[in-house]
């Protein structure tokens, strides 16, 4: 049930005692200094009248008791609390009143006093209060507005003309067309339809034999068979690619300062061309999207078996970054503002980043909607992930897993077999929970008899030591009140707060968070065998409580292990662990740790070498307050048990096996040898005993560390190296790519007027759109983000705008106008569609053709609307002069690939070569700054087409800049088309285009023809797609004569005059323009 | 009113790309072009943009506080820096001295500036959001700290379109050094690439790819000749669109272009006296290179380009004015570099009358602390710092606002960076609150929803 929220606005009454009240002096006081002071600095921006500035009013006493955003303004009697009085002291740089000028030291002086005497003030008047949440009535805007109505599937249309439809979305289009007595136009002629379909599939013009094929043959089968071919082509994903790659902020740099790299963003470019390639259900590709990682099975690519779901995640991290930002958590605001623009535009043609501080001022979109979107990204992290075959990886792991176990019985019995008949006592002093300890109580005491109850007196006295010092343990936590001015807050240590996470402990449902397979499914449980990676240390560590332990099977595997996030409370965090690992302080999603604020403070490298675990501290104080995670990359096998807060470096908990204790306690044990050979006795079968008890695992994890191997033991341990080895060669090797990582629950409270400072009490549980439903699912308690219900929401036929939306996308990439003219933005503020019929026809028709793009593609390109003519018929333009309703085609400008591409393709430099790296983008010695790169990409890309020229934000292609690539910062689905001096001057003086048509000419002068009409002939077949009408041959034959006219035959002159021509022809306009 | 269609106020220049050329309103020229919300003060703006953030204590806001507890711990509350590398209050190197009739104090940095003092009008208020470098210039230049916004010169271009047949609207001389951030800085964003900053270097090819290729200039016309010809066939081919005729009329434009340009940098008809006064005599280098950017500064106002910027020159050993260590150096020379070029800029353009329609902008992101930063460098401040604007309607002589006895935070009339905007908008004639376009389902401003016209300023 959806809340009409404007009904609970609530209006706080004034208590009536207050009405009346007789005239005293403090009343005095304030009509006499404060009421002219209010009025005078603070109702311009604070009263009822004016503005309602931060949510606080001052001309009425409601209005302080309610307060603003930060609560109420005065507490009575006690100045030094109430906010108003800070503000007007200048105590806080966040809260400084007035902004413009600091009052008299006098007029704050009586504010003061004004408070400590109580605040009395007589002036009444109500305030409503806003109750956190929307307040605008979503379910009235959601009927207001077309784009919320579910997709029907409308009945095709009669049309008296029964003959032009050659498909059911043309007679949409000729039913509006009759009704505003317009005749559709003529069928293009086919030199013109086999360009525009050239250009429109593959953004390649076709080859003068393509073109001599299509026309010769030309049939209504020709044309179908064409459209096909044209769909089946590698070049189709590529332009069709791009299309999408605007809509995501597609770029392989992070721009600002220093334009540092986003690693391995081209494989996500790829990603997508194999996609569309593959024509991949667009419901598919979404889910991909927002939530590849958890898919389960992924998808994949049926080449090289790697993971494609993962793949789509990278969208995500495609945005700017900046290296060092003063304000951390602000920074992560703007990055996530601008994620949540490009997934609400790109998928849903919805505005949400708009209610970002308020309630979208159109649409039926709350600040709610925005923050429950926020907690999904708050709940999940970057990642480089490893997308190599997963299904190989398995296999591989089964193996490992089957061998492992073979080999345990052998290594237990032959480990047991070399330990000693007794042990002695040791030379050296040894700690009070050693077995061997025991022994060393009184040395030269034989008889057993007289140690026993000092041993057991030096225990007692020991744990007791212990726990007192384990119970002294402190966290200290510094208040930051200037930039040098720190209070130590110290307080008793306290296991629920101050443990961050303990494998031992923690239920690994709410604390297991990894990646990729190196540290398996779970924590190592009790009893298991960490094996070694030599044969002179077989085991690691046998586990006696529950560790993460890294490298279990293979350190071939990939991934990384984090915390759940939270709080950081304390200065300093130590982890207890053993081994070497990278750990990486993710705070407020920062990743380009390269700048003088935070690459200190969040990289560690973590050396715990030799047995047994190892503290290592961290320092956090610079993020007290911030909610962070902890990622640990092992550099080697890793094993972390415990991470929490401590003012000092924690003090491990004393314990005595018990089975040792049990040993001491025996009256059997007469002797110390006799303990040295029950010790051993004990040891023997904690090895051997399967699946043992915690003590005993305990003892033989001790016993190994110090256990002689024996050459039978390395033998079967050499026998398990080499055959894990075998397997392990089978796995593949990492793929890394761009993606997202699921973390623990995170929901954000609504950041008031879009600063985080100031927040709702309660977060807002993570839901799709309220408006569609979202608040019912996704309870905000599950594990991880809840990413995968608001992906499979998003592609939910009942969701009228996912489908709507990506068919009217085609439809604008295909006319030139989409049914909604404004491509991004279904709300209210966008345009409504010229065809709603014919826009819910393609979306339902779409959804039951299994979200094909594809099939759409064909659909569209195979009407007659599509191969209508585009010559301006003079009553026609008259009558539909913005052709509104595609009475014939548009004249286009082709985009900028496609004009760069096509110069390429006619001068035969273009490199056929699919996927890989991006070619660095060419750095002119225009462009050269001091913030630019060293080196250069070559001038023509290599001949390699514009989708894999390296998109730098800092240097981004000129010749496309130019001609209206868009800048990536945010989703454009429909680019501007711009008319500017720099295109012609590109076109005329740029390099490029001369070098090209240099090799143009000299390909034309090469070939075997007979005469230079037939190059010419060729020459106009290669760029558009037609022979030269007469006065055109005369005219380029004429201009050729006249440049070689004068002057000596030569062949470079001829190449000259023929390069002079083809630069024309790549300027003249039918080149550039699609009719 | 400007909003006359969907589109708003967009739309009126828009409608002129249609045809002709890209830049002619086909309006007269005069100093209140007929589509200003109200009478324009300015018609044009030079924004000299000091890179990197000058020292405001250093240079416009004299703070003797400084110098009674130099060496000593800072006493206010400070905000975190970018370098987190606190060092102990810091005096200035530079003796400030009092200029003009008006008085105001100018440091022994800018002597020849201080000799235009009148002329000034120093806002030692200003505040920027950003600590760091290239949020602080986006948000200077965009009014947004992220890529992707229109630059404030291509809103000027947008709002006023461009008296000049042959050049773009919205011009940057860049004198070595691409602010933190890139060319972004200068970009369109969303409004249509026509209003772009296009960079013009020092030397003989200003313009990229407006010099031409062929061997003579003959060659490029009969080439030319033969594409008008053909694009006529394309014209009777594909049907008389304007899309089509729009883009023939571009080349026009563009071949103007070319020849404009050399023309415009060709400085051999300035006089002696006129390059003296910029400085092209100076024996430091960068003073040399900067004169010419600023000679061609006045030039391109003469010419009718809107918006003119000036990015700084790269100076060996500096970082911009950036001086996170060895401020004596960095200020010293940057100021050596830009002093008498733009003292000789005001000079020039107030001796041709020029002073009156021009509105010249002194502003970097950001200023700098007034504590060290280490033991002889000052970090980022944004909490208060100085900008000065003359010439266009502002009035000459006057300091505005304050900022605390440290030159820490501003205390007194706030100017906030869309502030600055709005009130450079409104010198140009326009109403800050009424220049939009119409982006993403909003009417996008260059103030956002923020913004005041410091009125207190206009004379």
């Amino acid at each position: 049930m959806l809340v009409i929220r404007s009904a609970f606005i609530v209006f706080l009454v004034c208590a009536s005692i207050r009405q009346g009240r007789a005239l005293g002096p403090e009343v005095e006081f304030f009509e006499n200094k404060i009421r002219p002071l209010l009025v005078a600095h603070c109702y311009e921006c604070h009263s009822s009248e004016t503005k309602r500035k931060g949510g606080l009013l001052l001309d009425s006493r409601s209005g302080w008791e309610v307060g603003g955003d930060n609560g109420p303004a005065v507490v009575p009697g006690d100045p030094e609390a109430s906010l108003l009085f800070k503000a007007v002291s200048y105590l806080e740089p966040d809260l400084e009143m007035p902004p413009k000028k600091r009052l008299d030291p006098a007029q704050i002086a009586d504010l003061r006093r004004w408070v400590a005497m109580g605040a009395p003030d007589p002036r009444e008047g109500v305030v409503p209060v806003v109750p956190s949440g929307s307040q605008i009535d979503i379910a009235a805007r959601k009927a207001a507005h077309w784009a919320w109505q579910p997709v029907r599937d409308p009945e095709i249309p009669h049309t008296s003309n029964t003959r032009w439809s050659r498909t059911e979305s043309d007679r949409f289009v000729l039913k509006l067309l009759e009704e505003a007595n317009l005749a559709p136009a003529e069928s293009a002629d086919p030199r013109i339809l086999i360009r525009r379909l050239y250009l429109d599939l593959t953004g390649l013009p076709p080859t003068p034999e393509e073109v001599a094929g299509f026309v010769e043959t030309f049939s209504e089968e020709t044309y179908l068979r064409t459209v096909e071919a044209l769909l089946g082509r590698p070049q189709f994903g590529e332009r069709w690619a791009q299309h999408w790659l605007d809509l995501v902020r597609f770029a392989e740099t992070r721009g600002h300062e220093q334009d540092f790299p986003i690693p391995e963003a081209w494989r996500y470019r790829d990603y997508v061309v194999r996609a569309v390639n593959a024509d991949v259900p667009y419901d598919q590709f979404v889910k991909e999207h927002v939530a590849g990682d958890l898919m389960d099975p992924p998808r994949l690519d049926p080449h090289d078996r790697t993971n494609e779901s993962i793949k789509g995640t990278g969208f995500w991290h495609l945005g700017e970054a900046t290296h060092s930002p003063v304000d951390i958590r602000e920074d992560e605001c703007t990055r996530v503002a601008n994620q949540i623009d490009v997934f609400s535009k790109a998928f849903l043609g919805v505005t949400l980043a708009c209610a970002r501080c308020h309630d979208h001022k159109f649409d039926a979109i709350s600040t709610r909607d925005y923050y429950a979107m926020f907690g999904y990204l708050q709940s999940s992290n970057y990642q480089i992930a490893d997308a190599s075959d997963p299904e190989r990886q398995q296999a591989v792991q089964d193996d490992l897993e089957m061998l492992r176990h073979a080999i345990l019985p052998d290594l237990r019995r032959e480990l047991a077999a070399a330990v000693p008949s007794e042990y002695s006592a040791p030379a050296e002093p040894v700690a009070v929970d050693n077995p061997l300890f025991p022994m060393t109580v009184l040395p030269g005491e034989t008889d057993f008899e007289t140690v026993r109850t000092s041993i057991q007196d030096q225990w007692r006295e020991a744990l007791h030591r212990n726990a007192e010092a384990r119970n002294a343990e402190v966290v200290v936590r510094s208040i930051k009140r200037g930039e040098l001015d720190y209070v130590d807050e110290t307080r008793a240590w306290d296991p629920k707060r101050d443990v961050i996470v303990d494998y031992r402990t923690d239920s690994p449902d709410a604390f297991w968070i990894t990646s990729g397979r190196r540290f398996g499914a779970g924590p190592a449980a009790p009893g298991e065998w960490l094996l070694g990676a030599t044969s002179d240390k077989p085991i690691r560590r046998i586990v006696d409580e529950p560790v993460a332990a890294s490298d279990r099977l293979s350190s071939r595997f990939t991934g990384l292990l984090r915390t759940p996030t939270f709080e950081v409370t304390g200065n300093t965090v130590w982890m207890r662990f053993q081994g070497k690992a990278k750990l990486f302080v993710a705070v407020d999603s920062h990743r380009v740790c390269q700048g003088p604020l935070h690459s200190g403070g969040l990289r560690k490298n973590l050396v715990g070498e030799g047995e047994g675990f190892h503290w290592a501290s961290h320092d956090l104080r610079k993020y007290i307050g911030h909610r962070i995670h902890l990622e640990f990359s092992p550099e080697e096998a890793f094993v972390i048990q415990e991470i929490r807060f401590s003012g000092s470096k924690p003090i491990d908990p004393l314990r005595i096996n018990p089975e040792i204790e049990a040993l001491v306690a025996s009256p059997e044990i007469r002797s110390v040898s006799g303990y040295g050979r029950a010790l051993a006795q004990l040891v023997r079968r904690s090895l051997t005993s399967s699946p043992g008890t915690p003590a005993q695992w305990a003892l033989a994890d001790w016993a190994v560390q110090s256990v002689r191997v024996t050459p039978e033991a390395a033998r079967v341990m050499n026998d398990y190296l080499e055959r894990k080895g075998q397997i392990e060669k089978r796995l593949p090797d990492p793929v890394p790519v761009l993606a997202l990582m699921d973390g623990s629950a995170e929901n954000e409270p609504v950041h008031i007027r879009g600063n985080y400072r100031t927040t709702t009490q309660q977060p807002v549980p993570r839901a799709f759109f309220e408006v569609l439903g979202g608040n019912r699912i996704a309870p905000p308690d599950s594990k991880g983000s809840g990413r995968l219900s608001l992906a499979e929401q998003m592609v939910d036929p009942s969701n009228p705008l996912t489908a709507r939306v990506y068919v009217n996308r085609i439809w604008h990439h295909l006319f030139g106008r989409g049914l909604v003219e404004t491509v991004d933005n279904f709300g209210a503020s966008g345009s409504a569609p010229s065809h709603p019929e014919l826009l819910d026809h393609l979306a339902s028709r779409f959804v039951r053709n299994g979200w094909s793009l594809k099939a759409l593609v064909r659909e569209l390109v195979c009407s007659s609307t599509y191969r209508a003519s585009s010559f301006p018929d003079p009553i026609a333009e008259q009558i539909d002069p913005a052709n509104r309703l595609f009475h014939r085609m548009p004249v286009r400008r082709l985009a900028a690939e496609v004009i760069r591409d096509s110069m390429l393709a006619v001068s035969g430099r273009l490199q056929p070569r699919s996927e890989g790296p991006s070619v660095m983008v060419h750095i002119s010695e225009f462009m050269r700054s001091n913030r630019s790169p060293s080196g250069s990409g070559p001038l023509d890309g290599d001949g390699r087409r514009s989708l894999y020229v390296e998109e730098r934000r800092n240097h981004l292609d000129p010749l496309l800049a130019a001609f209206d690539k868009p800048t990536p910062f945010t989703s454009i689905g429909r680019r501007n088309v711009s008319n500017s001096p720099a295109q012609p001057l590109i076109m005329l003086n740029n390099e490029l285009v001369h070098l090209l048509a240099r090799r143009w000419a000299h390909h034309l002068v090469s070939l075997p023809l007979t005469s230079d009409r037939e190059r010419l002939e060729l020459a106009y077949l290669s760029a558009f797609a037609r022979r030269p009408e007469a006065w055109e041959t005369e005219l380029g034959l004429g201009f050729i004569g006249e440049q070689l006219a004068g002057a000596p035959a030569s062949a470079s002159a001829r190449e000259q005059a023929w390069t002079d021509l083809a630069h024309m022809l790549f300027n003249v306009k039918e080149f550039l323009f699609i009719n | 009113m400007l909003r006359r269609t969907a589109q708003g106020f967009g739309a009126v220049a828009l409608a002129a790309l249609g045809r002709d050329s890209a830049y002619a309103l086909g309006r007269s020229g005069g100093l209140t072009p007929a589509i200003t919300h109200h009478r324009a003060r300015a018609r044009n703006v030079i924004m000299l943009y000091m890179d990197g953030g000058v020292s405001q204590v250093d240079s416009f806001d004299p703070k003797p506080r400084l110098d009674r507890e130099h060496g000593q711990p800072f006493h206010a509350k400070m905000e975190a820096t970018q370098f987190d590398n606190i060092g102990t209050t810091l005096k200035s190197h530079w003796k400030f001295q009092n200029y003009g009739q008006s008085g105001i104090p100018v440091s022994d940095l800018f002597p020849n500036i201080g000799r235009r003092a009148d002329d000034l009008c120093v806002i030692r208020s200003m505040v920027a959001d950003f600590s760091e470098h290239n949020q602080a210039n986006f948000f200077l230049h965009t009014g947004f700290a992220m890529q992707g916004r229109p630059s404030m010169g291509a809103w000027v271009s947008y709002g006023l379109g461009s008296e000049c047949r042959d050049l773009p609207g919205f011009v940057v001389l860049d004198g070595g050094l691409i602010p933190s951030g890139g060319i972004d800085n200068f970009g369109s964003g969303f409004l249509p690439a026509t209003h772009q900053g296009t960079l013009f270097k020092s030397g003989k090819t200003p313009l990229a790819n407006v010099q031409p290729l062929e061997k003579t200039a003959g060659l490029q016309e009969r080439k030319l000749a033969l594409l008008r010809r053909l694009d006529q066939g394309v014209l009777d081919r594909f049907g008389h669109v304007d899309a089509l005729e729009s883009s023939i009329a571009n080349y026009e434009m563009a071949f103007r272009m070319q020849a404009a340009v050399p023309d415009l940098v060709d400085l051999g008809r300035e006089t002696e006296a006129t390059r003296k006064l910029y400085g092209f005599d100076h024996p430091f280098e960068q003073t040399r290179r900067y004169a010419w950017q600023c000679l061609l500064a006045r030039r391109l106002v003469e010419k009718g380009v809107r918006f003119v910027e000036l990015t700084c020159q790269r100076i060996s050993g500096n970082d911009r004015w950036d001086a996170h260590g060895g401020l004596k150096k960095n200020h010293g020379e940057n100021a050596l570099a830009v002093d008498q070029p733009i003292a000789g800029l005001l000079t020039d353009l107030k001796a041709r009358g020029l002073l009156d329609e021009t509105l010249v902008i002194f502003a970097g992101e950001f200023g700098r602390t007034p504590f060290a930063q280490g033991s002889d460098g000052r970090d980022h401040n944004p909490y208060g710092f100085s900008v000065w604007m003359a010439g266009g309607g502002v009035k000459g002589g006057t300091v505005y606002g304050a900022t605390d006895e440290y030159g820490y935070r501003t205390i007194e009339n706030r100017v906030e960076v869309h502030d600055l905007h709005a009130t450079m908008l409104h010198l140009l004639g326009m109403d800050h609150k009424r220049l939009t376009y119409r982006f993403d389902g909003r009417d996008m401003r260059l103030t956002d929803v923020h913004g005041r016209v410091v009125q207190e300023i206009v004379s």
